[in-house]
Order: C-alpha cells, then sequence, then structure tokens
C-alpha cells in the first residue's frame, strides 16, 4: 500500500548529486550516488554481455534517475539500442521525483509506467500491469533499483512474478484438469471452460461422470429407506473420488479445476495437494442454497465463487483466505450469433417472448402472469396446470445448450428471470448473474433481466439489456420493445459487443491462472523449471563448469533431462559426493523444502 | 569471529537452542567479553522473531537466499559460485537439525563445521546424513526416547559448544526485555496473570477441552488471577470449547488466533506464570524465566523437551507406554492424557505461586507448601501419575516430586546420562560422584540387587568392547599396507559382524540399546577409533559412578 507516503530530499558527500528518502529509507547512496549508479549499471551491462541482448530492460524504481542515465550512457557507448521502461511504484513519488530533480531528459527519452495503489488487490492489477509492461512480447530484462525493493517490496514482488511468469510460463506446457459433476448447470459451465482453456492452448483434459447419473437415480429403486438411499449414494461418490484420482496417477496434472457438485471429497483433496497438484474449486452456486462449501474451501488452494459480500463475511468467518470472486461468462465461439436464418428453426424456436430454464417455484408465479403474451417456455421441472401448461414446449424435457443458442437468437424478448425458492416472484436482493445473462447477450439476443446487485458497473440498463423490477414493470417493457424492434437490436448489438469484450470463458482462464500463478508462484516456477530439457542445450549451458558439465555427459545417451533425474541417479550412487553433486542435491532439496512439495 | 547456526525447526526448538546462541556470540578477549557475529538460519514461518534479538544476530531464510535463483541448469553456475562466496565467510558453522538441505548445505562451508552434515551418496536420508557425536545421540534419541535423559537445550548446546547450556535468567543476545515487577501492585492485589497454552503440534500431546475447563474455574475460584489463553488460529476452536465449559461467572481473555509471534512473545514474556503442554509457548516462557506447570502427555518426553528453569513441575501419565513411540491413534484411549487429573494440575500451581512468591494473590486462608506437596504426593501414590521436578546440575535434570523406588532400566539411563554428558563433551564436563550419589540417592530407593546386576552386566558389555576393539586394532596393524587392496572386504566384513553383535547386546540389555545405537553410527561417520573410545569412556564411567553406590 502506498498510502502515507512521505519523502525527504538528503544532501550526499557529492553536493551535485543529492538523494532523498522514501518512508525513511534512503533511495541512493548518501555518499556518491552517481558513481554507485555506475556500478549498478556496470552490473546490469554484464548480464546484458552474458544473457544476450534482451528486447527491452525494465526497470524497477525510477529514483533520482542516476542509475537510469549510467546505464543509457552504457548502451550507447557500446552501441546498443535497447527500449528501457520504468515502472514507478506510486504517483506521489513519481510527482515528487519530477517536482525535485532535473529528469526531464530522461522523461523524454523513457517509457515510464506509474503503479498506484497495487497492493490493494494485486490480482485485480497484474493483468493490466502485464499488459501495461507488454511483458509477453520478446525478451525482457528486468532489474531494480535495490532500495526500491524495500521501499515497494509489494509491488515490487508483483513486477518481479509477473515478469518471471511470462519467462517460465506457456498455457501448453501446463496441464490442467476439469472435473465434472454427474449432471447440473455446473456441467455445462464446466465443458465452456474446458473449451475456453483449449482455445487458450493449455493441455486442457475434461473428466465427465455424466455416466454415473443414471446410476445415482437408479439407487432409489433398491430401497424406501432415504438414509440407505444417501449411504448408497455417498459410496458412489466415494467411487468416482477414486475413478478421479486414478485418473490423476495415470497422467498427473498441474491444476485441477473441480466444478460445483464434482466429487471433491476430502481425501481426493488432500492426496492431490500431497501428489503437489494444485486444486480450485469453482462454486457456481448460491451459497446460501447449497452449504457443502464450507467442507471444500478449506481443503482447496482456490476458491472461486460467483458471490461476494455476505459469501465474503461467512468465507472469512471459518478462516478462510483462499477465495476470489470469479463471474460467469460466454464461450463467443459458441453462443454465436445466427447470420443465416433457418426458417425451421425460427419457426420451432421462435416467439415474441421466450423463457429458458428450470420450473422454479418464483418462475411459475411470474410467468402466469404472462401467458397473454406470444410467450414459449423451454426447460424441465415445470409441473404445472393451465394455462402456463400450454407454453411449455417440447412436453417441458431438457433443452440442448445448442437449442438455447437458437431460442436466444429467434426470440424477440428472451426473460431472464432467476430463480429463487423463497420468492413469490422477484428475489429483491438477488446478486449473483447466472450464465443466461451472459449467454443471451452473446447470442445477439434481447434480454430482459430481474434486477441483481452484481449487474452494476457490469451491464448496463438500457444499453446493453433492460432490467426490470416487478411484474407489472416486465409486462411493460415487453410491451414496449415488441413495438420498438430498433432499440430492441440497438440494446442487444451493444450487449453483444460488451460481453464479448469482457465476458467470455476465456477471459476467465486467464483470470484463474492469473490468481493461481501469482499466488503459487514458486511452486508452479519450479515444477516447469525442472521438467525435462533437451541434453544438448544443458550440455552447452554448463560448458563453464566442468564438474557439472562431465555429471551431465553422463546422461548423453538420453534426449531430455530433468534436475530430478540427476537427483536420482546421484541418490542411487555410493561414495563421496562430488561439489557439483552435492550443491543439485541441495538445491533440490532446498526447493522442494521452499514448495512443501516434499519427494515430488 | 562469524558463526553460520542452521536451527530450522519450529519455534520451540529454536528457542530450546537460546542457550548455545548466546554462548556461541560470546567470546572472551582481552578487554573483556565481545560478542561474535552470528547468522542464523531459521525456518521462514518464525521469521519475524528477528525483531527480538539484538544487531549481533542476524537472521536468514532459505526463502530469502534462494529466492532470485532458480533450480534450471543454466543457474547452477550461479548457485556454485554463490555458494563459495557465501559460505567461506564463517569461522565456525553448527547444524542442528536432522535436516537433507541444511547437512547438504554444511558439507560447503570451509572451516570449522559441526552437526549433521552430508559427504556421502546415498538412497537412504538416514545413511547419507553423517552425525558423530551429539548429533548423533540426538539422532538415535527418536527411537530411543525412553532410555534417553539428556535434555535437548543441552544437546544442542554440545552439538555447537560442546558443554551443556547455561540457562540464564535473561539473556544477552535478546534485546526485548521484561518488565519489572513492582512490588507495590502486588500490595494493592493486582492479580496474577497465569497464561494457558493449550495447543501442540501433535494431537497426543493436547490435554482435554474439560481439563483445562476444570482447572481454570479452580484458579478463578481461588486465585485473584487474569487468566490468558494463547494459541494459534487453529486452536481457537479448542478455546471456544473450553470456554462454553466454563461457569458464566468465569472470565478469561482468549488470544488464540489474535497474535502474531513478536505480539505473542512480548505477552509471555510478563506473565507470572504459564500452565502449558509441550508447546512452542512454553519454551519461549523458560528463556524469560516463567515460572512453568506443564502437563507432558503422549510422545513429549520431559527428559528431553520439558521446561528447562529449576524448580519448574511437570505431570505426566506413569502409564508403561509414556513417552509414547507410537505414531498412529492410540490403542489405549489416550490412558496419558485420563491419567493426569486437573485438581492436581491446580495444586502444582498453587506450589509454583508460593515458590515464585505469588502468594498474595489467594483469595482466602495461607496455603502452605508442604500441606499442598503432602496432597500432590498422595494423589499421585493413588492415582496413575508423576509430578517431576526440574534440577540444575551442571545441566538439565529432572527428579521426581518424593522419593520413589526406580527399576533396573529407568536407574540405568539415570547414570548413564551423567556418563553421556562427559563422553559427548569429549571429557570437557566430568562426572561429580558426589553429585550424582547425593541427588540419586535423594530422589530414588534403589535396590542394592540393582546396582550389582548392572554393574556385572555393564562390565561385560565392556569386556565385549574392549575385546573386540584389540582384536580388530591386531587385525588393522597386521594387515596395514595391503589393506587397501586385499583385505578390504574382511575388514567390512569384520565390523559388520560386530555390528550385528552390538545390536544383539542393545536387545538383550534395553537399557545400552542407545548406546548400540550409537555406536553404529558413530562407526559409519567417525570410524572405529573414536566409537571405541566414546562407548568404552561410557562404560567405564557408569560401572565408576555404579561402585559408588
Amino acid at each position: 500500500m502506498n498510502n502515507n507516503i512521505n519523502f525527504e530530499i538528503i544532501k550526499t558527500k557529492t553536493p551535485s548529486a543529492p538523494s532523498f528518502k522514501i518512508n525513511g529509507i534512503t533511495v541512493h547512496s548518501v555518499y556518491d550516488p552517481v558513481s554507485e549508479a555506475q556500478k549498478w549499471a556496470a552490473q546490469v551491462m554484464d548480464g546484458i554481455n552474458s544473457e544476450g541482448m534482451p528486447d527491452k530492460i525494465i526497470i524497477f524504481g525510477m529514483g533520482a534517475g542516476y542509475h537510469i542515465k549510467a546505464l543509457a550512457d552504457f548502451l550507447k557507448k557500446d552501441n546498443k539500442e535497447i527500449k528501457i521502461e520504468v515502472v514507478e511504484p506510486a504517483q506521489e513519488s513519481i510527482e515528487f521525483i519530477k517536482s525535485n530533480f532535473d529528469v526531464s531528459e530522461l522523461l523524454y527519452n523513457i517509457n515510464i509506467i506509474v503503479l498506484d495503489r497495487i497492493g490493494e488487490n494485486q490480482y485485480l492489477y497484474a493483468p493490466a500491469i502485464s499488459q501495461k509492461l507488454e511483458l509477453d512480447k520478446g525478451s525482457i530484462l528486468l532489474c531494480e533499483l535495490p532500495s526500491y525493493k524495500k521501499i515497494f517490496p509489494e509491488e515490487h514482488s508483483l513486477i518481479h512474478k509477473l515478469h518471471g511468469i511470462n519467462q517460465f510460463f506457456t498455457p501448453s506446457s501446463f496441464k490442467v484438469l476439469v472435473v465434472q459433476p454427474m449432471y447440473g448447470g455446473s456441467s455445462t459451465i464446466g465443458n465452456y471452460l474446458y473449451s475456453a482453456l483449449l482455445n487458450l492452448g493449455y493441455d486442457a483434459k475434461i473428466l465427465d461422470f455424466s455416466k454415473f447419473y443414471d446410476a445415482y437415480k437408479y439407487m432409489g429403486e433398491f430401497t424406501c429407506n432415504e438414509d440407505h438411499v444417501n449411504s448408497l449414494k455417498q459410496s458412489l461418490f466415494n467411487l468416482m473420488s477414486e475413478a478421479l484420482l486414478s485418473s490423476v496417477f495415470n497422467e498427473p496434472p498441474d491444476l485441477v479445476i473441480f466444478m460445483a457438485q464434482s466429487p471433491a471429497s476430502e481425501r481426493t483433496l488432500l492426496k492431490l495437494k500431497g501428489m503437489g497438484i494444485k486444486t480450485a474449486y469453482w462454486f457456481v452456486e448460491d451459497f446460501r442454497t447449497l452449504t457443502y462449501w464450507n467442507t471444500i474451501v478449506k481443503n482447496v488452494d482456490y476458491f472461486f465463487t460467483i458471490q461476494k459480500d455476505d459469501f465474503f463475511a461467512e468465507l472469512k468467518n471459518i478462516g478462510a483466505d483462499n477465495y476470489h470472486y470469479l463471474p460467469l461468462a460466454c464461450l463467443p465461439d459458441f453462443h454465436k450469433k445466427i447470420n443465416e436464418i433457418n426458417e425451421e428453426d425460427r419457426t420451432k424456436y421462435g416467439s415474441d417472448v421466450s423463457f429458458a430454464g428450470a420450473g422454479y417455484y418464483n418462475r411459475k408465479n411470474v410467468f402466469a402472469q404472462l401467458v397473454d403474451f406470444n410467450f414459449k417456455i423451454w426447460g424441465g421441472d415445470w409441473y404445472v396446470g393451465l394455462p402456463l401448461s400450454l407454453l411449455i414446449q417440447d412436453g417441458g424435457k431438457r433443452f440442448t445448450e445448442e437449442e438455447a443458442v437458437k431460442i436466444y437468437n429467434y426470440s424477440k424478448i428472451n426473460i431472464n428471470l432467476h430463480s429463487s425458492m423463497w420468492h413469490w416472484d422477484i428475489n429483491p436482493n438477488g446478486d449473483f448473474l447466472n450464465p443466461r445473462v451472459y449467454e443471451i447477450l452473446a447470442c445477439g439476443g434481447f434480454q430482459l433481466v430481474d434486477r441483481r446487485k452484481y449487474m452494476e458497473g457490469v451491464f448496463e440498463d438500457g444499453k446493453d439489456l433492460v432490467v426490470f423490477d416487478t411484474v407489472d414493470d416486465l409486462r411493460k417493457k415487453i410491451k414496449y420493445y415488441l413495438a420498438n424492434e430498433e432499440e430492441r437490436l440497438a440494446i442487444s448489438t451493444h450487449g453483444r459487443e460488451t460481453v464479448v469484450k469482457n465476458h467470455t470463458y476465456e477471459r476467465r482462464v486467464r483470470e484463474i491462472m492469473n490468481i493461481i500463478l501469482l499466488g503459487s508462484y514458486e511452486q508452479i516456477k519450479y515444477k516447469l523449471e525442472t521438467r525435462k530439457e533437451n541434453i544438448s542445450k544443458i550440455l552447452k549451458e554448463t560448458e563453464g563448469n566442468k564438474e557439472l558439465h562431465d555429471l551431465i555427459m553422463q546422461f548423453s545417451d538420453k534426449k531430455s533431462l530433468s534436475v530430478r533425474d540427476i537427483v536420482e541417479r546421484i541418490k542411487s550412487g555410493k561414495g563421496r559426493l562430488s561439489k557439483s553433486e552435492a550443491m543439485i542435491l541441495m538445491l533440490w532439496a532446498i526447493k522442494s523444502k521452499l514448495v512443501k512439495i516434499e519427494g515430488l | 569471529m562469524k558463526i553460520f547456526v542452521f536451527q530450522t525447526r519450529r519455534i520451540g526448538d529454536f528457542f530450546q537452542s537460546i542457550p548455545l546462541i548466546e554462548t556461541l556470540s560470546q567470546r572472551h578477549s582481552k578487554n573483556g567479553d565481545e560478542q561474535n557475529k552470528i547468522d542464523i538460519l531459521i525456518d521462514e514461518s518464525i521469521f519475524g522473531i528477528r525483531n527480538i534479538f539484538n544487531s549481533k544476530i542476524n537472521f536468514i531464510t532459505y526463502q530469502s537466499l534462494l529466492n532470485p535463483l532458480g533450480i534450471s541448469f543454466k543457474r547452477l553456475n550461479e548457485f556454485d559460485k554463490f555458494l563459495s562466496d557465501f559460505t567461506s565467510g564463517y569461522n565456525i558453522a553448527v547444524n542442528l537439525n536432522y535436516d537433507f538441505a541444511n547437512s547438504l548445505f554444511l558439507s560447503f562451508f570451509k572451516n570449522k563445521k559441526k552437526g549433521f552434515i552430508v559427504l556421502d551418496k546415498s538412497n537412504k536420508t538416514s545413511d547419507s546424513v553423517s552425525r558423530s557425536g551429539a548429533a548423533n545421540y540426538l539422532f538415535n534419541i527418536v527411537k530411543n526416547r525412553s532410555l534417553n535423559r539428556i535434555h535437548i537445550t543441552d544437546l544442542y548446546s554440545i552439538i555447537g559448544s560442546e558443554k551443556p547450556a547455561e540457562i540464564k535468567t535473561s539473556y544477552e543476545i535478546i534485546s526485548l526485555q521484561k518488565k519489572a515487577k513492582s512490588s507495590k501492585k502486588r500490595l494493592n492485589g493486582e492479580p496474577v496473570r497465569i497464561c494457558i497454552s493449550i495447543g501442540a503440534t501433535h494431537p497426543k500431546r493436547i490435554w482435554q477441552s474439560e481439563n483445562y475447563a476444570k482447572l481454570i474455574d479452580l484458579l478463578y475460584l481461588n486465585l485473584n488471577c487474569e487468566i490468558i489463553i494463547v494459541g494459534t488460529a487453529e486452536e481457537s476452536s479448542a478455546a471456544e470449547e473450553i470456554k462454553s465449559k466454563l461457569p458464566g461467572s468465569v472470565y478469561i481473555i482468549d488470544l488464540t488466533g489474535k497474535t502474531n509471534l513478536n505480539e505473542l512473545i512480548y505477552l509471555i514474556k510478563d506473565f507470572d506464570l504459564i500452565i502449558a503442554s509441550d508447546t512452542g509457548t512454553l519454551h519461549i516462557a523458560q528463556i524469560f524465566n516463567v515460572p512453568s506447570v506443564s502437563v507432558y502427555t503422549g510422545n513429549a518426553n520431559f527428559y528431553e523437551t520439558g521446561p528447562h528453569i529449576e524448580n519448574s513441575y511437570v505431570i505426566h501419565s506413569a502409564i508403561q507406554c509414556y513417552p509414547c513411540m507410537q505414531h498412529e491413534p492410540c490403542r489405549y484411549n489416550y490412558a496419558c492424557k485420563n491419567d493426569i487429573n486437573p485438581e492436581d494440575v491446580f495444586n502444582l500451581v498453587l506450589m509454583q505461586i508460593i515458590k515464585s512468591k505469588l502468594s498474595y494473590s489467594f483469595k482466602e486462608q495461607k496455603i502452605k507448601l508442604s500441606d499442598v506437596k503432602k496432597r500432590v504426593i498422595a494423589n499421585a501414590k493413588k492415582g496413575n501419575f508423576s509430578v517431576t521436578v526440574c534440577k540444575h546440575l551442571g545441566s538439565i535434570h529432572f527428579y521426581p516430586l518424593y522419593k520413589r523406588k526406580i527399576s533396573k532400566n529407568e536407574f540405568a539411563s539415570e547414570i548413564f546420562k551423567f556418563c553421556w554428558i562427559n563422553v559427548l563433551s569429549k571429557n570437557s564436563v566430568k562426572i561429580d560422584k558426589n553429585n550424582v550419589l547425593r541427588y540419586t540417592d535423594k530422589y530414588y530407593k534403589i535396590d542394592e540387587s540393582i546396582v550389582n546386576s548392572l554393574i556385572k552386566e555393564i562390565s561385560f558389555i565392556k569386556d565385549v568392547f574392549e575385546n573386540a576393539y584389540k582384536s580388530f586394532y591386531e587385525f588393522h596393524k597386521t594387515d596395514k599396507k595391503d589393506l587397501q587392496d586385499i583385505n578390504e572386504n574382511d575388514y567390512v566384513l569384520y565390523f559388520e559382524k560386530f555390528k550385528d553383535a552390538v545390536k544383539s547386546l542393545g536387545l538383550n540389555y534395553a537399557y545400552f540399546k542407545l548406546a548400540s545405537d550409537y555406536f553404529i553410527d558413530e562407526l559409519n561417520s567417525s570410524g572405529s577409533q573414536k566409537s571405541f573410545d566414546d562407548i568404552i569412556l561410557l562404560l567405564n564411567n557408569a560401572i565408576d559412578i555404579l561402585k559408588i553406590f
């Protein structure tokens, strides 16, 4: 946090080069800041000469600019043209520097990026910083003004990690397993998430448990004793957990993402943790309706929710600190606007007004008041009497996701009423947005949706979609927008643009990975760095160290090699350890200790 | 002089190493005492404690050492240079932990190295981590817990400075000082501040919440006191449970999960008394000279990790299986916990309060130490628990509260304790036979037949070792010049056979098991000469002591 930041100019033994303090820490040497800067720049140059020319140098900390000037001079002298960018961690500090030091020439030649107050929530700011600094483009050398590391530790750590992630992380080398439930809405979301992972190039797999659903339903056939049925269902759940573990043992992923209701038993989660596999759980349910989250959250590394506020307070109450808000989204590849009209489909799926979803208590009450419209209701669980039953399509069968896309496309107005088991009609305190909000918009459908707390700042009423507060209000708006087609189309077009820009599952994957990579930086870095590398590359890299090189040569018959391979070979040997052998074992042991995945 | 100390275990172990660090920090110069510079490698989780130490003590974590380095092959060259530069600056390095990473790290130090070290390759960590002397002893007490009577504080000190710990009431290396007690406040009837530390790292070491609740109720009824429960956030639910079992009139301050380590230390130092199981909190309190009554159950062995301030009371079960060696849940329904009643702990608190001159806190009539002690002794005789008191005889010792019978194995361990300190300190701590006799006689009823039997048996064991060594020496001398070419296998075979014989001795004479394990490991790390010398010295010492009874 950069709150209460204070500055103080200090004289140095070199009168022409003053220094200053930030929060009591001296930024430059109090003896000779210029010679200190030259030493620093010389070290950076050594790095460049040994590691090769980067495309860009990012310097963390502007200070009074002595070090930047020294580096620029060295680069000029060596005829090296490298772009320099400076990251200044606080708005207050850059303003102080500008008004107290002559940095105008520097500012003209270099690009300065100011990060302000990122300490409050690094996960929120991280993507924007990565983008601003273009950390994914070309080779970047990150160096820092040493004092800034102490003054701005959170900002420094974030930049260091973001830079590191771009160096060692590629989606294709990261294995993700999405674990589905047997049935329900979260399995659809799981499918979308999986598609998004594949679209982004992750080495993703999905575990489908839908085949167990018939068995799950069948349990009730054996006995009427509810306790026995529950016990049988628990046994089935345990079986699914074991099946999941078998799959993981067969091909260990780096990350397992559990969708809500999936078989995430405590034993499974602990086993995965023991194997050094990161676990995430996306609880795409209402925390007030399904309450099993309290047993899950303690055993997973990352717990994602579609609710915050009250839910976060509950999570905090039970001592959890691993939760993150992750709203739902759309999959633009799938939730598309249909441009070529199919008349048959239009006849079947088209109507003035439609609703696609299950028949919850409040929906039945609301929709009973809309029977005078050309209204089609799609989906199951609509056990109602006349006249609403006349509106139910396909005999109340569940619709497929493909059908949903057609319904959203061919309906003039798509109603989206969030379900409630406790409210007569509209839940006045509803918070999260259901998947339908995003999916209708992505299909270019016009949406009339009940007011939700988390709509604010995400979608604009009257611009992206239209919000209703009461049944009367809904009726009025249906009539109005049926009569005003142009306005309806303008809103649905804008809504589509908004959702595709900001609320896709690809974006959610990036958000998830951003949190996981920053939160488990060391463990993931360690894992990916210790994956097998090409043997000829390793031999080349170790040329300067004969003992180490000779050690690697023992593996020259292999194509690739990991540090772990060498560790195992050393341990299985006999006799005294050489210096290089001891060093490798030690580094491995320390790293294992640090990432707490001993024996991985 | 620059010294590097490895102490990467938990907070309790760290504080039990403080006397050693204090000793290492002091260098005697012509101008008086002068401090050495000490760098301590500690676990990241306790890094915050650096603030309570003076500037001569510097704290390092693996995180801070290695954060800039990755583990790629390319980085190995950098690491090589880093290691070389880093380790060359130290005159002495001491590794107190049986830990693979630490032991490998120690091998890189250039000058004097002490403690656990890795020199050879092996698939088994126990084979590759080499240890000698006190480190070897420390390693072997894990599997011979009931035979050990040397405190870990002494062992750490012997590993690092070749002498038992110098226990002080305050340590120079710690800049945080206790608040001076005001007698005026006592006269004004200020309550005594009693800390209860409920947690411990192992569930077997945690006393039941209903017992704590009953104890608190007794304290509250009888003393003008302020009761503060401390612990981590994980212990908050246990604290809640205790509170739920207390009568409404009893008020306690629950600080579980509300303090960080530094805040906890800051609080602990000024408590008047601590009641604890074998927790880090108890060991911190010892360093700040806070009187204690502690409850030792399960695998918490008071001889090894008990409170080290003189006259600290420990209550523990007298059941055969204590201290526990099993890692699995208890087969005897945690009898060692059930044997300890809150009333008896309360009586010990009364005794400690009187001894610590805190009697002004008694709510009613004057309570006499002798009366309470009698009550405790009577209950101990009826029940299945014992009370032990910490005593200082150049090293840390524990004796029963009242004179009781001692079994043969116990007596042997009691005698060996003095002998081990002599051996492990490389004879720098001499055995004061008068002290041994006085204390052992004062606290134990010793059957003459036990003494005679032990003299006979230990003499026999000593003969085995002396004869083996003589024959080995002859063998070694005869074939010395050809040893490498021809007789290396014979040499190895000889020792393998002898190791089997030593193992048998350990099995047949249970009290000798720790020594036999020690010998076998010593042979692997330090070679034959030292191994034989140590054991023969140990046995000779034991016979000498036994002869005075």
